[in-house]
């Protein structure tokens, strides 16, 4: 095991962790951004400095994307995050990296990347399930970023243009999450999806844009 | 490298038409000079130029820019004919920013940077679906389209990556194959709403616009769904096990989402729903090519999503003039339609025509094939018969259509054209309410020319049927399974077997690989597979 990836590694969970696990809305941001900007770390050899220099870029555009849709949200963004605590969630990430180390062999790149990418899956899904827009985001985010992670313990390394096609994805991941957190806010005035809230009514048509007829029917009464 | 024009013109018109959007008239200005320049740099695309960024190779194929030209005509259409009936309000710049991920997708020879930007173009949907007017219901909907992008591409990226891990065992790991074959498939059918993983786009259909139903369901769809044939084609079709288990459930989830989403569309009565429904059902012929894992499907299968894509779009670009033009969506509010409006009577018959053909069209015999391909013989005829269902909802349209006259029916203008202005002069004032009073008729006659092409499409028109014979570019060498691990590999003898068959470019006669056949990056993997697979006559 390389220590240097070991503590890249740790890095990554620790922010996925709090991302997951926080309460309010710039904790789990800060805690997202941390684990997004390190993945790409996770692999030997280091990527090229441009490719990784768009990863760092994207990642903090989909945090600063995320940071200005909640910073509208009432409670200082209050958000679902784990019932269960940070410390049993690091445990499970923790479990899960054990079992991915162990699995390193089963692919061509370094068992580090596999032991991150199965822990940060692990921690990624249950927010993925929770009626709740930013943490819908932040699953999203590690989920796609903990595929890349063991498709690079799977593979090996990843080629330049994929770090590119990379960022693109967590741009677009983060415009649309941010665009999510705000619809969220605007329709039920906090980060919970709306339609989760208890009685939250789910009428068919209802966010159908009105039709702009070309004429004003005239209903027989 | 012809390709990178498309790439930048659709790329930066999307993002800056997204940067402005609150400006809503600047926004459609920039997105329809994009869509126009985007074609025009389509049209200039020359098939077979390469370029290598890093070490990966992007190839434009034939079919690719065929893909592109089809995406741009419809996206062109689609946004004139919103601009006429009403649309969210990010559906051009996510046309825009579609079409980018899709020349990538379309192009990269490597597997899983396709993968990742047809995700790219899925997840820029997800604006379509929060645009106002922003409910309670659209960001339930919205939350749900997200998890599915987000699991459908998690799934596809992990089975592309364990199949390209460059140890080549792949071929000798039938379980592995196997796993890897569902994931895809699993991939697949969540992102296109495949029962059972339709909940979300039933939900979806309720509170969108009928016009974003293809940008939202169909289009990311259908790129993922090309790049997962192009993977299978590749990499797993020289398995040695049959993988029938894994073949077997995907073939089930196909036919039942065939035969199922074409009642599902027969029984709804809003039109929304019953486009969201045919596409469902047009996501078990995908998971049948899937699942056939023959080189007998491939080709008719990439034909085939091309002529379903623009068929559809026609479809819901057909249902919102007609809602634009009644206010109304639902049948039992349609009675007498057809009759008040002949030529979007006529639009309809094209796409249904489109849609469900006759022998000897092209998409007809594409889909017959496809079916064959995956199922055996009792079971292609059931299947069969059951997309011919299609009819059934197409006929209750039209019946609603020749019925009798609705309220909303009654008090809806003809969509003829008018001229409001009088005198030989023309303000812009003039101009406006030149385009207001014709707001139907433009709308029509786009409806009009999407119906015809998808009828152009059907027959195999455009070079259709040569372009999807070619397929995606062939993976790099180092995703290929290695020949050296395997040297005894044989190709999965085909269900269809033809005797006078001759030997693909990759595969010997007996059955081993010629490891001098996966270097050549420039060439498309449809290309050395279009002769089904040597095999043994019985």
């Amino acid at each position: 095991m390389s220590p240097a990836l070991a503590v890249i590694g740790i890095a990554v969970l620790a922010g996925a962790v709090v991302a997951v696990a926080a309460h309010e809305g710039r904790p789990a941001i800060l805690g997202l951004v941390l684990a997004l900007i390190a993945a790409p770390l996770v692999a030997a050899p280091l990527p090229a400095a441009l490719p990784l220099t768009a990863r760092l870029v994207a990642a903090i555009l989909a945090g600063y994307l995320l940071w200005i849709a909640v910073r509208a949200a009432p409670a200082h963004g209050r958000t679902r995050g784990s019932r269960l605590g940070w410390p049993v969630e690091a445990l499970v990430a923790a479990a899960a990296a054990v079992v991915g180390f162990g699995l390193g062999g089963a692919g061509a790149g370094n068992p580090e990347a596999m032991s991150v990418g199965l822990a940060l899956t692990a921690l990624a899904l249950p927010p993925l399930v929770r009626g709740d827009a930013l943490q819908v985001g932040v699953g999203t985010a590690l989920l796609i970023t903990a595929v890349e992670v063991l498709r690079v313990g799977l593979a090996g390394p990843a080629s330049a243009l994929e770090h590119l096609v990379s960022s693109a994805l967590l741009a677009a991941i983060g415009a649309a999450v941010a665009l999510l957190v705000d619809a969220s806010i605007a329709t039920g005035g906090s980060l919970e999806v709306a339609d989760r809230r208890p009685g939250g009514a789910r009428p068919v048509d209802e966010g159908i844009e009105p039709t702009r007829p070309w004429y004003r029917p005239r209903l027989r009464r | 490298m012809s390709l990178l024009p498309v790439l930048a013109v659709a790329v930066g018109g999307g993002a800056i038409a997204l940067l402005v959007r609150r400006d809503e008239r600047a926004a459609m200005a920039i997105s329809l000079v994009a869509l126009g320049a985007t074609l025009a740099a389509v049209v200039a695309v020359r098939v077979g130029d390469t370029a290598t960024i890093g070490d990966v190779t992007i190839v434009a194929t034939d079919y690719g820019r065929l893909f592109l030209l089809l995406g741009t005509l419809v996206g062109l259409g689609v946004t004139i004919v919103g601009l006429a009936t009403g649309m969210p309000r990010d559906l051009p710049a996510a046309i825009l920013l579609g079409l980018g991920a899709a020349a990538v997708a379309l192009a990269s020879a490597d597997p899983i940077v396709a993968l990742l930007a047809a995700a790219a173009g899925s997840f820029v949907v997800v604006l379509v679906t929060v645009a106002p007017p922003r409910t309670a219901a659209t960001t339930g909907a919205a939350a749900r389209q997200l998890r599915a992008v987000a699991i459908a591409t998690g799934l596809s990226v992990l089975g592309a990556a364990w199949l390209a891990r460059p140890t080549g065992v792949v071929v000798a790991e039938p379980a592995a194959a196997g796993l890897a074959l569902l994931a895809l498939a699993a991939a697949v059918a969540i992102r296109w709403a495949a029962i059972p993983f339709h909940r979300w786009a039933a939900r979806l259909a309720g509170v969108i616009p009928e016009l974003a139903v293809p940008a939202a369901l169909l289009w990311g769809a259908g790129v993922l769904a090309v790049v997962a044939l192009s993977v299978a084609e590749s990499s797993l079709a020289i398995v040695v096990a049959p993988l029938a288990v894994e073949r077997g459930v995907i073939v089930t989830v196909g036919v039942a989402t065939a035969l199922l989403g074409v009642a599902a569309a027969y029984l709804h009565d809003d039109l929304g729903h019953i486009i969201t429904y045919s596409i469902v059902a047009d996501a078990g012929i995908v998971l049948l090519a899937l699942g056939a894992l023959d080189s007998e499907a491939w080709a008719p299968a990439r034909l085939w999503l091309l002529g379903i894509i623009v068929a559809r779009t026609a479809f819901a670009a057909w249902a919102a003039a007609v809602r634009a033009a009644f206010g109304a969506r639902r049948l039992r509010d349609l009675g007498g339609w057809a009759r008040r409006a002949p030529l979007l009577a006529a639009a309809l018959v094209a796409i249904a025509v489109a849609t469900i053909g006759w022998p000897g069209l092209a998409l007809f015999d594409a889909r017959g094939q496809v079916v064959a391909a995956a199922t055996a013989t009792p079971l292609t005829a059931i299947v069969l018969i059951g997309t011919l269902g299609h009819i059934g909802y197409f006929a209750r349209i039209a019946g609603a259509g020749l019925g009798r006259r609705s309220a909303s029916v009654a008090g809806g203008l003809d969509a003829w054209p008018r001229w409001p202005v009088r005198g030989a002069s023309l303000t812009a004032a003039d101009a406006s309410r030149v385009w207001r009073a014709n707001r139907g008729p433009v709308a029509t006659v786009l409806v009009l020319l999407l119906a015809g092409l998808a009828l152009l499409v059907a027959a195999g028109g455009l070079g259709g049927p040569p372009a999807s014979s070619g397929g995606l570019p062939r993976p790099t060498p180092s995703a290929a399974p290695s020949p050296s691990v395997v040297p005894s590999a044989s190709p999965r003898p085909s269900p269809t077997r033809t005797p006078g068959a001759t030997p693909t470019a990759s595969q010997t006669p007996s059955g081993s690989i010629d490891p001098s056949a996966s270097v050549d990056p420039s060439a498309s993997v449809g290309a050395s597979a279009s002769p089904s697979p040597v095999s043994p006559a019985p």
